[in-house]
């Protein structure tokens, strides 16, 4: 009697904890996305977007279109200060703005502020090296 | 005995979680991978429309190319020599390359692209507000209302449809409602709200 109740109990316990681990590992990944300084997803991709490489001074704010036709805005800060911005809007333009439009600036020490009007609020991405 | 196992298994649990979240924070990269967009296609790029500096600067041109996704991709920036760059805020002139840069949309779907760039004083830079973007065929006018008592500016479209407007100062997006023309009569506007 005893050992069959132990055997059911190994029977629940191994798909309990199998469970407790996807669980967990998908929480996780969830949060970690969710939470990802750099560039992450709310209906449509956006963020701060390094060029060719994280030193170069070359980089990107982004949010792609596709959720939103009123008003996209993605502006780049260096170091508190605005370096320039964009406004998109319709269904279909991307805001996209590249530092080099705008001048040299360090990149580690930049950001990008993007809002999608019904998508997300304003928030601040920043550089995936960020030093600031 | 039950209050052990009890125990034990509450442990195993516990366990069992953290290993899954750090098994995520370990494999999961931090980010997630860009999403695909449209972006300007090497070798399809020309300079389309001028339009002079509100204080007599460098004129300001727009560049245009066709993008990745069969759209169109539009970028303004300043030409000197027909040479295609950015003015930085020391008012030096740098030459710009096409990289995976300005606003593309694509005019099959709606009748323009939209857009406007926000450049702020520099030491040598004055600011500058510029509204660009590329209208299809079926635009008949573009009309943009600006703020202080200023006349309704029409800026017209180049060959390949692109247009721009520069400002002087900084100007926010909703001082600026565009109002759009189609060959057939119908307006539609776009106040960037």
């Amino acid at each position: 009697m005893t050992s069959a109740a132990d055997a059911a109990k190994r029977t629940l316990t191994t798909p309990l904890l199998v469970l407790t681990l996807v669980c967990s590992f998908s929480v996780g990944a969830i949060v970690r996305v969710a939470l990802a300084d750099d560039y992450h997803v709310t209906c449509v991709g956006h963020g701060f977007v390094q060029g060719t490489d994280q030193n170069d001074s070359s980089f990107f704010g982004r949010v792609w279109s596709g959720c939103s036709s009123t008003l996209r805005t993605c502006d780049l800060y260096t170091s508190g200060s605005l370096d320039g911005g964009q406004a998109a809007t319709g269904t279909t333009a991307d805001c996209n703005v590249w530092s080099y439009e705008f001048g040299t600036f360090t990149e580690c020490a930049s950001t990008t502020h993007v809002y999608d009007q019904g998508v997300f609020s304003s928030h601040v991405h920043k550089a995936s090296n960020w030093c600031g | 005995v039950r209050l052990t196992r009890a125990l034990k298994l509450v442990a195993a649990i516990l366990v069992t979680a953290a290993l899954g979240v750090a098994a995520a924070s370990a494999f999961v990269p931090h980010g997630v991978a860009l999403t695909p967009g449209a972006v300007p296609v090497p070798g399809t790029s020309s300079l389309d429309q001028a339009a002079p500096d509100p204080a007599g600067g460098p004129e300001w041109n727009l560049r245009l190319s066709d993008s990745t996704t069969g759209g169109q991709c539009v970028e303004p920036g300043r030409a000197i020599n027909a040479r295609f760059g950015s003015i930085d805020p020391d008012g030096a002139f740098h030459e710009l390359p096409l990289d995976q840069s300005g606003t593309c949309g694509d005019l099959s779907k709606e009748p323009v692209i939209l857009a406007i760039n926000a450049y702020p004083a520099g030491s040598a830079r004055p600011a500058r507000t510029v509204l660009f973007g590329a209208a299809s065929d079926d635009v008949a006018g573009i009309s943009v209302a600006q703020p202080g008592g200023s006349p309704i500016a029409h800026p017209s479209a180049g060959p390949r449809g692109g247009f721009l407007l520069a400002l002087a100062g900084t100007i926010a997006p909703q001082e600026l409602p565009v109002t759009i023309t189609l060959r057939d009569g119908r307006q539609i506007e776009y106040p960037w709200t």
